[in-house]
């Protein structure tokens, strides 16, 4: 306490101070503007040559600098113009300074390459930007959805507001090898390991920018980021300032094939004011809500083979739809029959013709569209306050808090209701160094597992087993069928029709107040998750450059994470309290420049998770300028994984099934010592017993090369961006299916691939698993502000066959072409007040493999579209877009919603 | 300038057009067709009965009947057995004149029986006629407990004959096998086969020289409650059961013996020839009686129902090999049992499970048997020793069908030991 007193008495008078020193200087103020659009310039930077003084122009285009003596030279500079210097001498009257709009490309300065600014030209390594004004002037309503267009991205869509980004392959609604950072913070719910940057996080109005490094990039992240990183960072209050707000309105469902028509709303806020030169704050907020996508594909599938298959509710019996729950239960019906024999001796012998093989039969299910809530809401809420110490250092106290309904893809469909995540974070920015502590507090509210609530909503209305249950009445009815002469499928749809007697009908209130009375109660005997995991990191670096520039420039950090997994036992095996896991790391770079041409840069880290062995992971790269603006890149990378928090620790019980992690713990609470799992496959199509091994999992590592090249030509108006890349995994995280007797015994048979208890357990797959890509990217600044992009890339994998098959799942997931096109306009017409922007999107077929179903995906194409009007007297924009313009619907994951168009207008004020 | 711009929107445009009719394809997930179902073709049972001259006496009791709706659905699967004219002419009177005359005279409900008795709901060709001793049960149309349509009346279709090589519908053998029409399966029998109206106890009941039999069957379940009376097996419809029940002459035969010897019994031998003259009238006096005679304490109550347990024919039924259950759980028809004799099991096995049984034995004339006889381990005879099995019974009243079982008349009453 102490402490805090004399520092805050030091920080007081260093203050008093420095406002004494001010009374002596000369204060220079002016206004920036566009020379072409005379539109005031906002956000530009405004320093003093030669100092480290420095400002930003407000939202009306105004700044003040304070000099301690003319005459300088103020240097002006912001993405979008020239660079401009101006010598003042006099500081009598209030500058005008004409700011020229650059057309030039490839200037933007990236930071995650490498940790320090530097132009993306340069970058060692692949990487992608996207600014506020691509924002801006892309068609999308959602600024997830603009990530899709960079190269070689691919996104899945769980619904409207669930989008999961990966690059290189292994996509997935809850990517664990893909990192979403915002400001610095990992945006991953640390208990459901998927990242809600869509839900919670930054809204539109307060990006400054996102960047996005493609393939590994553990070397500086730590782990995860197998697949790629995207770091997205938002607005200082200090450089955006004033009030600026969106609203869009639009609207879905048009061609009402899933639903009527519906509005889309969308509303974001933001205020950003510099209180004073050391104090400013921002509040953001953002409110959507529209009627969701909703998964439609009703295919019949095979869980046990994990393939799609022929039939359809009214032609098999075991029938289980994609998107279709409560289905997901079933029994031979042969235990019934069997029975009814035994109990009626004399039709012993007709039955026995009836039971040669297994008589699955699945219960009866519901559709996502009669269970789901389609009320997709979202409300994000966020702010910060900055506070510079002093010219050099910025302290920031910021949260983002998020709230909503949203659709998930998991081993089910999960209706994420009253999903709640803050992300609060404490950090000190110095040229030199950065110290961040942030914690992310995880509820998942009232969400819960689409097939388990079913399921057990199907058996609080009618128990399966039992004389008098499902399966006896719809048992001894089909038998009657038969008796009756009917065929089989007849038989079973006329018997399914008498177990169904009173089955409660969507919408009634015996199905709403039995179905939401099962969606609270916890898995296993309900639906609901009750997790609330939190996690808690501290991190720092230091920039020794100043010691160390003469040979080299050092850059060190280091960081602690925490995770503290909370879920009842509702997800995790913590029924006995919480469960603690704790990892740190650290890493140094060394950047050398060994010519003008020529700079190498060699980094390391090694991080430590309490579970698992230590993971060093070495990155060099080099960047050789062939020409000005023209630089080919050379990496090899390494990236890590420690197995996610539920890869360690989840214990789920999918009722058909469970998902469980790989700590060793696991082993005492199933008996696995004792009673041993087996490998399902193998007993079910090969009739072998392969004991599972249930060792200590290891980290999963990857090995990257990527020679690329980033230049301008066609008197620069013309980016080109190549790449190509190969990666091989190392103890390839997957899971295996594994069956265990239920009745203690040592071994299985292949009944018990039905009858037994089912696993689903992670493993390191010792089998070779390869990536390997390319890319390429092309933008052409046409005349008169007309753009034109071309992008296209490929991700393929390679991994070991056995029998011309593979033996594992690796949920790869790319498609292995995909192309995007885009022309636009920023700036045209009377006074450049005009912009449009079309974007086409294609996407190859590929074949998805994800914990809910595995099968092919089509080839997806889409247009989006907008045109824009600009209201440069408030700085406003009027937007008329369109995403998905045909209305094409389309799936880009087995299981996902069937995603179609939204139309919108908005309107979105102080936005440029 | 304005010319390049002017260029530029052209090819904007005519890149949206294109772009546009590109994407105009996303494919929506399709269900994925199996192989397509087969749809039967050709003529169903009904349509093949009416176009067939030789089965139109039959195609008569099916149309009177009303059943041409069921046989002719073609998502329904039946198997028919089905006599052609011959056999229903043969089985009506032994003229087309009579045959026509009964199907007249019959009223619909009791032809639809007959029918409805031939029809086995599901396809059953003769390959799947697969079954140990004696044949196959299987469930006709008939439903006998209207609240449960899965109590129904039982038929017996069978691999059997004197080499084990012909198919038989009960103790009809077919003539014809296996046409395949669109909705099931047609064999032919060589006689109209009818349905039972009545259950063992009834049936057994409305004969008149089975009085001993009777009897004897209420001696034995003194003291029993239940299923374990003998009297509510044959009284219950859901059982299924071969007996063999001596004619009241075997009896008499029986209870002379047992007073002749009983008498002697008490005589000190050599037996003097009063002393035979006496043990003679003693057993006519015994037969005199009347089937009473089994009712009073010139014979126990352990002794009948040990001599009754050796006429109900019985299977083990446990799957436990080391602890066998023997139950009456079987109808075997004449045409069932072999030409080479073998031994059944019978209720004496439940008390004694290594009792070797009943020596069964038939003897055909083509299809048909001609003579069916049992041989029993004990004999009535003691004097001379005779060995096992040389007391043999005849059948004078074979295949008496009922609802819950069969009965066969035979003229000596088998003893256990």
């Amino acid at each position: 306490m102490r402490k805090i007193k004399s520092y805050l008495v030091t920080l007081t008078l260093a203050n008093l101070m420095a406002l004494a020193a001010m009374a002596q200087n000369v204060t220079i103020s002016g206004n920036v503007r566009n020379s072409a659009s005379k539109e005031n310039a906002s956000a530009v930077s405004v320093t003093i040559k030669g100092s480290d003084a420095g400002t930003f122009t407000d939202d009306k285009g105004n700044f003040s600098i304070i000099a301690r003596s003319l005459p300088i030279t103020l240097v002006f500079t912001s993405i979008g113009y020239e660079p401009k210097e101006v010598a003042v001498s006099s500081a009598s009257t209030k500058l005008q300074v004409e700011f020229i709009p650059s057309n030039s490309l490839g200037q933007e300065v990236v930071v995650s390459a490498t940790r320090v600014p530097e132009r993306i030209l340069e970058s060692p390594v692949s990487i992608e930007r996207i600014s506020a004004a691509n924002i801006r002037n892309a068609p999308s309503a959602n600024f997830y959805d603009i990530v899709s267009t960079l190269k070689g991205v691919d996104i899945t869509t769980s619904s409207l507001t669930f989008k999961t980004p990966t690059t290189r392959g292994f996509g997935g609604s809850g990517n664990v090898r893909f990192n979403q950072l915002v400001d610095g913070m990992d945006n991953q719910a640390p208990g459901l390991n998927f990242s809600v940057g869509a839900i919670v996080g930054l809204n539109e109005l307060d990006i400054d920018n996102i960047e996005l490094l493609s393939g590994a990039s553990s070397a500086l992240y730590g782990s995860g980021g197998m697949n790629g990183t995207m770091l997205m960072t938002s607005k200082n209050p200090f450089k955006y300032q004033g009030l600026s707000f969106i609203i869009k309105e639009g609207i879905m469902h048009t061609d009402h094939s899933e639903r009527p028509a519906s509005l889309y709303n969308n509303w974001a806020l933001r205020w950003g004011k510099k209180v004073s030169e050391k104090f400013a704050f921002k509040i953001t907020t953002e409110l959507l809500q529209a009627k969701d996508w909703i998964g439609i594909d009703y295919r019949n599938y095979d869980r046990s083979a994990g393939v799609l298959k022929p039939g359809s509710r009214s032609t098999d019996p075991n029938y289980d739809g994609i998107n279709s729950y409560g289905d997901e239960t079933t029994a031979d019906l042969r235990q019934v029959l069997n029975g009814i024999a035994g109990a009626a001796p004399f039709l012993a012998p007709y039955i026995s013709t009836l039971t040669g093989n297994p008589i699955n039969v699945s219960r009866t299910g519901y559709t996502e569209k009669e269970l789901i809530d389609p009320n997709t809401i979202n409300f994000k809420l966020g702010g910060s306050l900055n506070y510079k110490i002093n010219s050099g250092t910025e302290a920031v106290l910021a949260g983002y808090w998020g709230t909503g309904n949203t659709i998930y893809t998991g081993a089910s469909r999960y209706s994420i209701k009253d999903f709640k995540m803050g992300q609060y974070r404490f950090e000190l920015l110095n040229k030199n160094w950065m110290f961040r502590a942030y914690t992310t507090q995880e509820n998942a509210g009232q969400s819960y597992n689409l097939a388990a609530t079913t399921q057990n909503f199907n058996e609080a209305w009618k128990v399966s087993g039992g004389s008098s249950g499902w399966y006896a009445q719809y048992g001894q009815a089909f038998l009657s069928y038969k008796l009756a002469g009917l065929s089989d499928a007849d038989a079973h749809n006329s018997a399914r029709a008498v177990a169904d007697v009173g089955r409660p009908k969507v919408g009634s209130d015996q199905f709403n107040t039995l179905y939401n009375t099962v969606r609270k109660i916890p898995v296993p005997k309900g639906g609901a998750l009750l997790d609330r995991t939190d996690l808690y990191n501290v991190e720092g670096s230091y920039n020794l450059s100043r010691y160390t520039g003469t040979f080299a420039d050092v850059l060190v950090g280091a960081n602690v994470k925490k995770y503290v997994l909370q879920s009842e036992g509702t997800l995790f095996a913590d029924t006995a309290g919480s469960i603690s896991i704790n990892e740190f790391g650290a890493f140094a770079q060394v950047t050398k420049k060994i010519s003008d041409a020529l700079k190498l840069t060699a980094s390391g880290r090694y991080d430590k998770n309490e579970n698992f062995d230590g993971r060093f992971t070495p990155r060099v790269t080099a960047v050789y300028t062939v020409a000005p603006n023209n630089n080919i890149r050379l990496s090899y990378q390494t990236a890590y994984r420690f197995p996610s928090t539920q890869m360690q620790w989840i214990n789920l019980d999918l009722v058909s099934y469970k998902l469980i992690g790989g700590n060793e713990a696991f082993r005492q609470i199933y008996h696995f010592d004792t009673n041993p799992a087996y490998d399902r496959d193998s007993l079910r199509l090969s009739n072998k017993n392969v004991k599972q091994d249930f060792g200590q999992l290891k980290p999963e590592s990857l090995t990257s090369f990527e020679l690329g090249y980033k230049g301008l030509q066609l008197s620069q108006r013309l980016l080109i961006d190549v790449y190509g890349y190969y990666g091989q995994f190392t103890d390839f995280l997957a899971r295996r299916t594994v069956v265990q007797s239920k009745t203690g015994a040592a071994t299985v048979t292949q009944a018990d691939t039905l009858n037994g208890q089912i696993y689903s357990v992670p493993i390191n797959a010792t089998e070779k698993i390869k990536t390997y890509g390319f890319g390429l990217g092309f933008d052409y600044r046409l005349p008169a502000n007309f753009t034109i992009s071309l992008n296209a890339a490929s991700d393929n994998l390679k991994q070991d066959l056995v029998n011309g098959k593979s033996s594992l799942i690796t949920s790869f997931n790319s498609p292995k072409y995909k192309l995007n096109a885009s022309v636009g306009n920023t700036g045209f017409g009377k006074d450049k007040r005009m912009g449009f922007n079309v974007a086409y999107r294609w996407q190859d077929a590929f074949y998805f493999q994800g914990d809910l179903g595995s099968g092919n995906v089509p080839s997806v194409q889409t247009v989006d579209a907008q045109i824009s009007y600009k209201l440069p007297s408030t700085k406003s924009i009027l937007k008329l877009g369109a995403n998905n313009l045909l209305n094409q619907y389309y799936y880009n994951g087995i299981g996902n919603s069937y995603v179609g168009g939204l139309y919108y207008l908005s309107f979105g004020y102080n936005i440029y | 300038m304005i010319s390049i711009k002017n260029k530029f929107k052209t090819s904007a445009f005519a890149a949206l057009a294109a772009i546009t009719i590109f994407s105009a394809c996303n494919k929506a997930p399709e269900e994925i067709l199996g192989a397509a179902p087969i749809v039967p073709s050709g003529l169903t049972i009904a349509a093949t009965l009416a176009a067939n001259p030789s089965d139109s006496l039959f195609n008569k009791i099916i149309v009177k009947a009303g059943m041409v709706t069921a046989l002719s659905n073609v998502t329904s699967s039946y198997t028919l057995f089905v006599p052609d004219n011959a056999a229903v002419i043969a089985s009506f009177g032994g003229s087309l004149a009579s045959a026509n005359a009964t199907i007249a005279a019959l009223p619909a409900t009791s032809l639809a029986l007959i029918v409805k008795y031939n029809m086995i709901p599901q396809s059953l060709p003769t390959s799947k006629i697969i079954h140990p001793f004696p044949n196959l049960q299987m469930p006709t149309d008939i439903i006998l407990d209207p609240t449960n349509p899965l109590v129904r009346m039982t038929s017996f279709p069978s691999k059997s004959g004197a080499t084990g090589t012909t198919f038989y519908y009960n103790n009809a053998p077919l003539t014809a096998v296996d046409a395949v029409v669109a909705n099931g399966i047609i064999h032919h029998t060589a006689f109209v086969v009818s349905p039972p109206s009545r259950v063992l106890k009834d049936t057994i009941a409305r004969v008149s020289n089975l009085s001993y039999f009777r009897a004897a069957i209420a001696r034995a379940d003194s003291g029993q409650v239940g299923l374990g009376k003998l009297d509510s097996l044959l009284n219950y419809p859901v059982v299924n059961m071969t007996v063999l029940a001596p004619n009241d002459a075997a009896f008499q035969t029986l209870v002379f013996g047992l007073a002749f010897k009983s008498y002697l019994a008490s005589r000190p031998q050599p037996y003097t020839a009063t002393d035979t003259a006496i043990a003679t009238a003693t057993g006519n006096g015994a037969v005199a009686a009347g089937p009473v005679f089994l009712s009073t304490n010139n014979v126990t109550t352990a002794q009948v129902k040990g001599i009754m347990a050796y006429h109900f024919l019985a299977k083990d039924v446990s799957t436990n090999p080391a602890i066998p259950v023997f139950q009456p759980v079987y109808r075997a028809f004449s045409v069932n049992f072999p030409a080479t004799p073998i031994f059944v099991k019978t209720l004496v096995n439940a008390g004694v499970a290594v009792h070797p049984g009943i020596l069964a034995k038939a003897t055909y004339a083509g299809p048909f048997v001609s003579a069916l006889t049992f041989s029993s381990y004990g004999s009535l005879i003691s004097f001379p020793v005779q060995p096992p099995f040389s007391y043999t019974a005849n059948t004078v009243g074979i295949d008496r069908l009922a609802v819950n079982g069969i009965f066969h008349i035979i003229d000596k009453v088998l003893l256990p030991q």
